[in-house]
């Protein structure tokens, strides 16, 4: 089950997602869905179709969990390999 | 903890996201196949690092030669042959044989029970 505590760890394809603040003015207010994740990048398809290439490490992005909460993520606690991600020690701000 | 062996939350997860990720790939590959190829090498990622086997639902639906998706009907033949059933990967040539005695077995044991209890129930 992908909850709240967990969805870092969790996978990330499949999931909605939108991007909220950015360092670059450019891509704030991307909506979509993710369709695949490298150890720096996930790739966004869009609504109209497209899709976009985004940096994880400059953005603070929502999730929304298949339940329906929304998660607030910042992207630099995403950085590492899909694989690496489920053991990756995170402590609470 | 063992050399190699994993603590069980972790593997619990592991087994999630392989699951979502052959889901996923299932869904999309009418559409686009090359995602769903990225999704069975995520998948296996997962499961040699952490030592979890692939479920046996999704055991034969990937090619062990070229690691790609496979889908009954549109990139991969199934029949069965001498005891085996044999799944052949259209994209790159190579069957996986798989037995089937066991199957085999348990049906015929079935047949002679039935058989037998007919018979006592005429006696």
């Amino acid at each position: 089950m992908i909850t709240p505590q967990n969805l870092f760890r969790h996978e990330l394809i499949g999931l909605n997602v939108e991007i909220i603040e950015s360092s670059h003015e450019g891509i704030i207010g991307i909506k979509g869905k993710v369709i695949d994740e490298t150890r720096n990048t996930i790739r966004v398809e869009l609504n109209d179709g497209n899709e976009s290439i985004i940096a994880k490490n400059v953005a603070i992005f929502h999730f929304q969990t298949p339940k329906g909460e929304i998660v607030e993520i910042d992207g630099k606690i995403l950085v590492s390999r899909p694989e690496d991600r489920i053991k990756k020690k995170f402590r609470k701000i | 903890m063992r050399r190699g062996r994993r603590p069980k939350w972790m593997i619990n997860i592991g087994k999630e996201r392989i699951d979502i990720l052959f889901k996923l790939a299932d869904n999309e590959f009418s559409r686009f196949p090359e995602r769903s190829h990225r999704y069975v090498k995520l998948a296996r990622n997962i499961s040699t690092k952490y030592n979890i086997p692939m479920p046996p639902e999704w055991k034969r639906r990937f090619c062990k030669n070229c690691y790609k998706f496979l889908k009954p009907s549109i990139n991969c033949k199934v029949r069965l042959s001498k005891g085996k059933v044999h799944f052949k990967c259209m994209e790159c040539g190579k069957v996986i044989r798989v037995p089937y005695e066991k199957e085999k077995n348990q049906k015929r044991r079935k047949k002679i029970e039935s058989y037998l209890i007919k018979k006592r129930a005429d006696e």
